[in-house]
């Protein structure tokens, strides 16, 4: 899978942006190259990603929980945020 | 994949929309590190993954949808989105990384309202509520005003 690093000359900059493409910001030649550039390209990966969100969550929230009461998990409703 | 607004202008589509609206596909996916998304090289209708995430799991706690943009969202004023100005007025909790490589740029509203900006913080919104993290609740509230989120900033350093 393709996974280039893109530096793109300003005037070129927003046609590419408007045709989805990477920019990588000045300055932050490192963090673009180690960043998040991967993409999800097949069903396959879309399942495995969605069984690590899955995860991910789930610790979040017995992390979360065991800071908030000392310890103890608890089960406690959530609540959204940052979504419209 | 051009549709007409309520206006008669483009549609445009909100990357943190409805999970179950008729037009809703997949965006990305919570997998990345912290939370962040990875986000789908092509989008995928959101039925046919809404059945992969566990009973009792939000959709949204795990997956970024796109729905369009609709005038009656509690973040909408006018045209604009007051959600991705809040947003942006949060100070990032760490350095923006790279652009992402999304498939829905040109027509999402966040571009197309604040242009790169908004791209560089998409990637670390999310639908999980921190505890304790009450800037986050103030960027959530729709009822929260830009007075409000710039004075607590600035109180709290």
């Amino acid at each position: 899978m393709e996974n280039p690093t893109r530096k793109v000359a300003a005037a070129g900059a927003a046609a590419l942006l408007a045709a989805g493409l990477v920019v990588a910001g000045a300055g932050a030649a490192s963090a673009s190259e180690s960043g998040p550039a991967e993409r999800i390209t097949s069903a396959a990966q879309l399942k495995d990603s969605i069984r690590l969100a899955v995860a991910q969550e789930e610790q979040a929230g017995e992390q979360g929980l065991s800071q908030s009461v000392g310890g103890r998990v608890t089960k406690v409703a959530g609540t959204q945020s940052g979504t419209c | 994949m051009t549709t007409v607004g309520e206006d008669g202008s483009s549609q445009t589509w909100c990357p943190s929309g409805e999970a179950h609206a008729p037009e809703s596909v997949v965006l990305g996916v919570r997998s990345g590190q912290d939370g962040r998304v990875v986000y789908l090289a092509d989008p995928v209708p959101a039925a046919d993954v809404l059945g992969e995430v566990p009973q009792g799991v939000e959709p949204r706690r795990v997956l970024r949808f796109a729905s369009h943009c609709v005038s009656d969202c509690v973040n909408r004023r006018g045209g604009d989105c007051t959600l991705v100005e809040r947003v942006l007025s949060r100070p990032a909790a760490q350095e923006d990384g790279p652009v992402p490589r999304c498939h829905l740029r040109a027509r999402c509203q966040w571009w197309k309202q604040t242009g790169v900006a908004a791209c560089a913080r998409c990637p670390a919104v999310s639908t999980r509520h921190h505890a304790g993290d009450v800037l986050a609740d103030l960027v959530a509230d729709p009822a929260t005003t830009q007075e409000q989120l710039d004075e607590w900033i600035a109180v709290a350093g």
